[in-house]
């Protein structure tokens, strides 16, 4: 589903993706970890089409990168890190905007905004504008904006930064579910989180991959038994 | 038809903040109101409802040019700019998008300052509908040049850089002064800029003269002209920066 092979992203004299090469495949879940300033973010931008290569080549359902751009962009969805939404509109109307400017049919969007609002249990705040609605809410939000166009590939960038225990794991119930129709890029912070979700994770250090696999991988190569240790050994040893 | 969706959220983000119609829809017809009463009292040229409303609509569209300019700019500054540059609109998409928005606000605005006009003292005619279209060039200037200012400024710049725009075309348009009193320096300065020109061309429109109407709409039409293609460069360019 994605294919990168010496993917390089540089700003100036800084290399904040440094020769990457990985391979997801279709339903995967993918999580990066890595510390601030590894190149995550900087990865789901280019991935997303939102930011070019400075190097290498990358395929994503099939289609470069840089040349098909538009067909891809039209099949994939981002839940950025801060929340985007349009404060003066409702929620069923941030939804049924962004499904729109996906060019999703009205039926379709009638039908995929109620389908959001219930997965997302937006029901009580559908009508209300999104800035009146509290900092989980908005998020909820942001991440149904995400899904609402029913994207083949979804990149998330640190999609429970700011939700409290419960929101956290209501969104990991819904990510689950999402794994069965959906190929996810996941960058996050939270060990248990990558651990809880992934299929596959792959730890980045200073735009670089580090070391990638399944969580049991990780742990194996190690000699640790929790992938917050695995990777705070694997950042140790870089350092 | 992918922008409409994206229109139709710009339209709602301004026209649901009450400042917004207050300033744009209220406050020029209070002026009309204003400046006609005056004008029973002193009979100043400038202050007759043929003179007055034109130029007193052209004030409210300056408006315009700053909530579009606001809106771009918070955009620009959350995610949400970068969540649609990640969709599959096109620049084109985006310009529009912002751009319709201006349509219905300008409208509101010219109808409820030629209404006004009718209650003191212009009278019916299908000169009003040809004072409504006058109106055009100047609407594009506006939604361009909002368009402009809001991609190369932040906010707070937009916020700043629009009131003395407004300030300006009050001042240096004449809508509610004779331009002579300004001496023949800033006199010379206003003949450079679009706003004495539209006030001028609806003026002539409004009133039924004819002399050099096609040069005043001209002179708007240019600036619309150079505004929107700024407007599609600067777009582009913003798109590119963001993807370099």
């Amino acid at each position: 589903m994605i294919r990168t092979r010496n993917l390089t992203k540089k700003f100036g004299a800084l290399t904040a993706v440094d020769n990457l090469s990985l391979s997801i495949a279709r339903g995967e879940l993918f999580s990066l970890l890595g510390l601030n300033g590894a190149g995550k973010t900087t990865t789901i931008k280019m991935l997303s089409c939102l930011i070019r290569p400075s190097g290498g080549s990358a395929r994503v359902m099939g289609k470069d990168l840089v040349k098909e751009a538009r067909d891809i962009k039209q099949k994939i969805n981002v839940s950025p890190q801060e929340t985007a939404v349009a404060p003066n509109l409702t929620v069923r109307e941030n939804l049924r905007m962004i499904a729109g400017v996906y060019g999703l049919t009205k039926d379709r969007i009638r039908f995929r905004v109620n389908e959001m609002i219930d997965v997302f249990s937006l029901q009580e705040v559908r009508d209300k504008k999104a800035k009146l609605l509290s900092g989980g809410m908005q998020r909820r939000l942001s991440i149904a904006m995400a899904l609402i166009t029913d994207p083949e590939i979804l990149f998330m960038d640190e999609p429970t930064l700011g939700l409290d225990v419960l929101a956290r794991r209501e969104l990991w119930t819904i990510i689950t579910k999402l794994k069965e129709t959906t190929t996810i890029l996941l960058t996050t912070h939270y060990m248990e989180e990558a651990e809880a979700l992934s299929d596959k994770v792959a730890v980045m250090i200073k735009g670089k991959i580090n070391a990638s696999g399944t969580v049991k991988d990780l742990l194996e190569t190690t000699n640790t038994q929790k992938l917050e240790d695995a990777f705070i050994r694997l950042n140790q040893k870089e350092a | 038809m992918k922008y409409i969706y994206f229109a139709g959220r710009n339209s709602k983000e301004i026209l649901r903040d009450p400042l917004s119609l207050i300033l744009a829809g209220v406050l020029p017809v209070v002026f009309i109101v204003l400046f006609s009463l005056i004008s029973r009292n002193a009979p100043i040229e400038v202050f007759q409802p043929v003179n007055i409303v034109p130029g007193l609509t052209v004030f409210g569209f300056t408006f315009i040019t700053m909530f579009l300019g606001m809106l771009i700019a918070k955009d620009k500054s959350s995610s949400f700019l970068t969540r649609l540059f990640i969709s599959p609109l096109k620049p084109r998409d985006f310009i529009l998008g912002y751009f319709i928005p201006v349509l219905p606000m300008a409208a509101i605005i010219a109808v409820s300052c030629l209404v006004t006009g009718l209650f003191v003292g212009i009278p019916l005619s299908v000169k009003l509908v040809y004072t409504f279209l006058s109106f055009i060039p100047f609407v594009l200037f506006s939604g361009f040049f909002g368009i402009f200012l809001g991609i190369l400024c932040r906010e707070t710049q937009v916020m700043a850089i629009g009131n003395i725009y407004i300030i300006a075309s009050a001042l240096l348009g004449g809508a509610w002064m004779d331009l002579e009193i300004l001496g023949k320096t800033l006199k010379n300065i206003t003949d450079f800029l679009p706003f004495s020109h539209a006030i001028e061309a609806s003026r002539i429109v409004l009133s039924g003269r004819q002399e050099n109407l096609w040069l005043h709409l001209g002179v708007v039409c240019l600036y619309a002209l150079v505004f929107f293609v700024l407007a599609v460069f600067f777009f582009r360019r913003k798109m590119r920066s963001d993807n370099s």
